[in-house]
């Protein structure tokens, strides 16, 4: 297996007393899209702002998040500040409001293209400097020709529009353009259609898939929509209360989910085939951060909880990069066995 | 963008209108001015006379008609002190104000804005909690006070500085550290809040989550925000600075409208008085239509545009 | 011209709720630019059935909302009329609307913005029943705490005030606060878009129980269409002001008609179809051809005439407005 481009390993962040993200493993290898899945409070945006460093003022990280050999925890505001936008990219999901109201979509894609695009940033006085005038129609080039990336019909109108005079789905469009414009390696998309149309929707994630497949980049694709990711992406990772559940290839977990919140969220879910009556929701609600201890968090809602829960739920290996941190469903229910490459299935006592 | 721009002087128009309404009858309800003018005293001869000379005989809504159509002449009566015409006495009381308070004003904003900014930037610190302390003592003292330290420091103990007057440059620097200390303590405030509230945007976040500089991130996405919220504050504040002069304007014996509106007061010379009233309101007014005019060219989302 | 829909139910009573040729325009306020009207709905025709669900999906300025506030009689049409039971809606403010309101509650899509952060639990949901005058204090207290032990409240919560309590147990108190007065008819504007996966579970069987149980009859708006497909009967898809198709919900969800319920469903998450790149509307002004033209793969000389599509039937209780021969779609 090639190098891993992201590395988290034993990743917690707390606010104060409260713990929102607890002691979690990820790996993301170059070229390979993960979709990090969970409800709200599950820390799931935390989590993609930690690896920037944007995590808030008053967080405590502990742990590793390597991006090759960087440490990000511990790395300089001004690495941070180059690989933010640059190698690493993140796409925000309020796109309206994510956009400088004062300046056109030209200006705000031609700053971010000149001081992020490997072309055009060379040298450390550009972090101030911004772009001069000699720049301007390469520039702008460069803008057009990513927002024809990002699937903007009309981009010579929309670079010379406010932002409030554009459509929500125009907006993330733009958004997704000023996020491909340090060419990233590494694009976390935090959410980045869940106020748009379900049209629109697929055609922006289409684009945004498309663009880090063909440059062999990875992607982090936050969302609380499992059919939604389903499409998009090769491995998951289930979050609940700061807590991953169960991480594996998506469409085989998604079959056959070795989780019982991952099970409890399918059967909950509506499809367009789903008879009336056959939803199953799960009881309760997602515990609050004072709430929350060292077992497994889901137990309190969990049909299969027992008294052993309530101790920090270890990692069961169900095949090679199919993790489950629950043994109480069986294991016989596997369509295809797991090759001996894996370790063996393990249960609970 | 024209109609915005003829809406915003429409509204200054109606206002001025309301203004100059409420002034014909604060002075008109408020008592009647020939018992005010002539005094107790007065025979009811006399009164009917002054009455008569001056149109008071006639019903309300006459008076008004030719209050309205004086004020279009700008004939607005003679002072009862001096005998000219009230509109020379105001305007000559003016000049001096306007040269007071112009200097002043941009002293307030280049003091108070980067202070409040500094705070802004190091919010929560020893830093921002010393500039609250200073800010606090700032508006806390009043001008009066102030006026009569630095009096006492610069002119009586120094001997640098005139005590009263307007004469040379030297005459302004104590009215204006007076009135600039208090207004730019509490002007660092609204500048320290309106930076903080434009930080926290989401596209300044969003801005620095795409990696560009922490500097940049301020002056070029936070600053602009700030200074349109700030924009608003401004104009208020401006055009209250007139009518805050009267206090500083008589312990430097400055000879500008706060001074003659003592002045005239104390000698009941009402048209002289009721002109200085209309004059604080029509710089309000006038600030209030600069700043609407402005945020129209400053702020995008208020330009309509026909794209 | 437009056909009105109706379920074609065999009885002669007419329809609970009926939109006929409905249009709707939001007047702009200002006082510089009167006349210049935005036509939000354009010629809609629609029933609601007794004790049915209609689903009402679209994308967002598609009209969906301004429809169901219409219904509600919260609003008077520009052009048309809404009826019930074949009476027109009594004038908004009068006696007889204020009668009728009792009848017909709404559920909102943000529960958060729609209670009283002030006031306690219980007595925002007797609220209803003081304001209307059915029940005295201490009676609306006690049918109060029946309907939230209905919507399985917890009842040592019913003192709290809403800012204690999870997004789902607050839709748990609109919906228990819509009931209260006991409504016939009931409107949920996206009533599940803003909780989790795990709690929407929850209220889309509560909804579904007390409709069986309370006899309810339902408008229930939403973008999302597993949701639509899952809660109701009969289905009515929008786009840009105007109903496209309608019919059964099995029935839509299994073959779509309309081009544009053709794109809805593939563009559904999970639905495993890969995208069709098309563009983006081009803005089509009143009363000119059909508004979908622009991202249609089916698009003929008609559709860019001077008539819109009309509502045309289609076998199964269905209809569709689109001028291509049904057979082709």
């Amino acid at each position: 297996m090639s190098q891993p481009l992201l590395q988290i390993q034993s990743f917690s962040v707390s606010f104060g007393a409260f713990r929102v993200l607890n002691n979690i493993h990820l790996t993301l290898a170059p070229g390979e899209s993960l979709a990090l899945v969970g409800e709200s409070g599950s820390g799931k945006s935390v989590l993609a702002r930690s690896i920037i460093g944007c995590a808030g003022a008053g967080a405590r990280q502990e742990g590793t998040v390597l991006f090759r050999e960087t440490n990000l925890t511990s790395a300089s505001d001004q690495t941070l500040t180059s690989l933010r936008g640059g190698k690493i990219s993140l796409m925000l999901q309020d796109a309206l409001s994510a956009l400088n109201p004062l300046y056109t979509i030209g200006r705000q894609m031609m700053e971010t293209i000149a001081l992020k695009h490997p072309a055009f940033a060379k040298g450390a006085g550009r972090a101030w400097k911004g772009f001069g005038r000699s720049d301007k129609p390469a520039l702008r080039a460069m803008a057009l020709e990513l927002l024809h990336e990002a699937g903007m019909d009309r981009a010579e109108e929309c670079f010379h529009a406010f932002p409030h005079q554009l459509s929500g789905g125009m907006c993330q469009r733009v958004m997704l353009a000023l996020a491909l414009a340090g060419e990233p390696d590494l694009l976390i998309a935090d959410e980045p259609t869940t106020a748009l149309d379900v049209v629109v929707q697929k055609q922006i994630l289409h684009r945004l898939t498309q663009n880090v497949r063909a440059r062999r980049a990875a992607l982090l694709l936050i969302s609380h929509d499992l059919h939604l990711v389903s499409e998009f992406t090769d491995r998951i990772a289930v979050l609940y209360a700061g807590q991953i559940m169960e991480t594996g290839p998506t469409r085989k977990l998604l079959a056959n989910p070795r989780h019982p919140y991952t099970r409890g969220l399918l059967e909950a879910m509506p499809k367009a085939n789903t008879p009336k009556g056959s939803l199953r929701p799960i009881a309760g609600e997602v515990p609050a951060p004072w709430e929350r201890d060292q077992g497994c968090l889901f137990r309190g809602r969990c049909p299969k909880a027992l008294a052993g829960c309530a101790l920090p739920p270890q990692e069961y290996v169900v095949e090679n990069g199919w993790a489950s941190f629950c043994g109480q469903l069986p294991h016989t229910t596997i369509p295809h066995a797991p090759s001996g490459g894996g370790p063996a299935y393990a249960l609970c006592s | 963008m024209k109609t915005l721009c003829l809406r915003a002087c429409g509204r200054a128009a109606v206002t001025l209108a309301l203004l100059i309404t409420c002034v014909f009858l604060g002075l008109h309800l408020t008592g009647d001015p020939a018992t005010l003018i002539l005094g107790f005293e007065a025979t009811p001869d006399d009164v009917a006379a002054f009455k008569l000379a001056r149109g008071l005989d006639l019903p309300m809504y006459a008076q008004y008609w030719r209050y309205l159509g004086d004020l279009m002449h700008l004939d607005l009566g003679k002072s009862y002190v001096t005998g000219l015409p009230a509109i020379e006495v105001f305007l000559s009381a003016m000049g001096p104000t306007l040269h007071l308070m112009l200097p002043t004003a941009l002293v307030t904003l280049l003091i108070g804005i980067p202070l409040g900014i500094v705070a802004a930037l190091h919010s929560g610190t020893r830093l921002d909690r010393g500039l609250l302390f200073v800010s606090v003592l700032g508006f806390a003292v009043p001008n009066f006070f102030f006026g009569l330290l630095l009096i006492l420091f610069f002119s009586v103990w120094l001997g640098w500085l005139p005590t009263y007057g307007n004469a040379s440059w030297l005459h302004y620097i104590m009215p204006i550290m007076t009135i600039a200390t208090s207004e730019a303590a509490i002007f660092s405030r609204m500048a320290r809040s309106a930076m903080l509230e434009g930080l926290n945007l989401p596209c300044v976040q969003a801005a620095y989550m795409r990696g560009i500089s922490r500097q940049r991130v301020i002056w070029f996405h936070a600053f602009p925000n700030a200074l349109i919220s700030l924009l608003t504050v401004a104009g208020f504040f401006l055009g209250t600075l007139t009518a805050g002069a009267v206090i500083t304007e008589n312990i430097f014996s400055w000879p500008g409208i706060g001074r003659l509106l003592v002045v005239s007061v104390a000698k009941r010379d009402i048209p002289v008085v009721q002109l200085i009233v209309l004059g604080v309101g029509c710089s309000l007014i006038v600030a209030n239509l600069l700043v609407d005019l402005l945020s129209l060219v400053v702020n995008p989302k208020l330009r309509r545009t026909t794209r | 011209m437009h056909y009105a829909v109706s379920s074609g139910a065999s009885v002669t009573l007419p329809p609970l709720m009926e939109a006929k040729d409905v249009s709707h325009a939001y007047g702009s306020a200002n006082l510089f630019a009167k006349g210049h009207r935005n036509f939000v709905l354009e010629n809609i025709s629609i029933a609601v059935t007794e004790r049915q669900t209609l689903g009402v999906v679209g994308e967002s300025g598609s009209g969906k909302s301004t429809l169901s506030r219409l219904l509600l009689g919260l609003e008077t049409p520009t052009s048309g009329r809404v009826l019930r039971y074949g009476d027109p809606m009594p004038a908004p403010g009068s006696q007889a609307w204020k009668a009728m309101r009792q009848k017909m509650q709404m559920v909102f899509q943000n529960p958060y913005a729609s209670l009283d952060r002030r006031m306690n639990i219980l007595d925002q949901v007797a609220e209803p029943l003081c304001i209307h005058a059915l029940a005295t204090p201490k009676e609306a207290r006690e049918q109060a705490r029946a309907y939230l032990a209905r919507v399985s409240f917890p009842p040592h919560l019913m003192g709290y005030r809403p800012d204690k309590l999870s997004g789902g147990q607050l839709q748990r108190v609109v919906i228990a606060r819509a009931l209260v007065t006991q409504p016939e008819f009931v409107v949920c504007d996206e009533p599940v878009a803003s909780l989790d996966v795990s709690v929407q579970a929850q209220v889309l069987e509560l909804l579904e129980s007390l409709k069986a149980e309370l006899g309810l009859t339902m408008v229930f708006v939403s973008h999302d269409l597993n949701v639509v497909s899952y809660v109701c009967d009969s289905i009515a898809v929008m786009h840009r002001g105007r109903i496209v198709e309608y019919g059964p919900a099995k029935q839509v969800f299994a073959a779509p008609l309309h081009p544009y319920t053709q794109l809805l469903l593939e563009s559904a998450p999970g639905s495993g179809v890969p995208v069709m790149e098309n563009k983006e509307d081009v803005t089509v002004s009143m009363g000119t051809g059909c508004r979908f033209q622009a991202r249609c793969r089916y698009k003929q000389p008609a559709c860019s005439g001077n008539i819109p599509p009309a509502l045309r039937p289609f076998p199964q209780k269905r209809a569709v407005a689109c001028f291509n021969p049904l057979s082709e779609l």
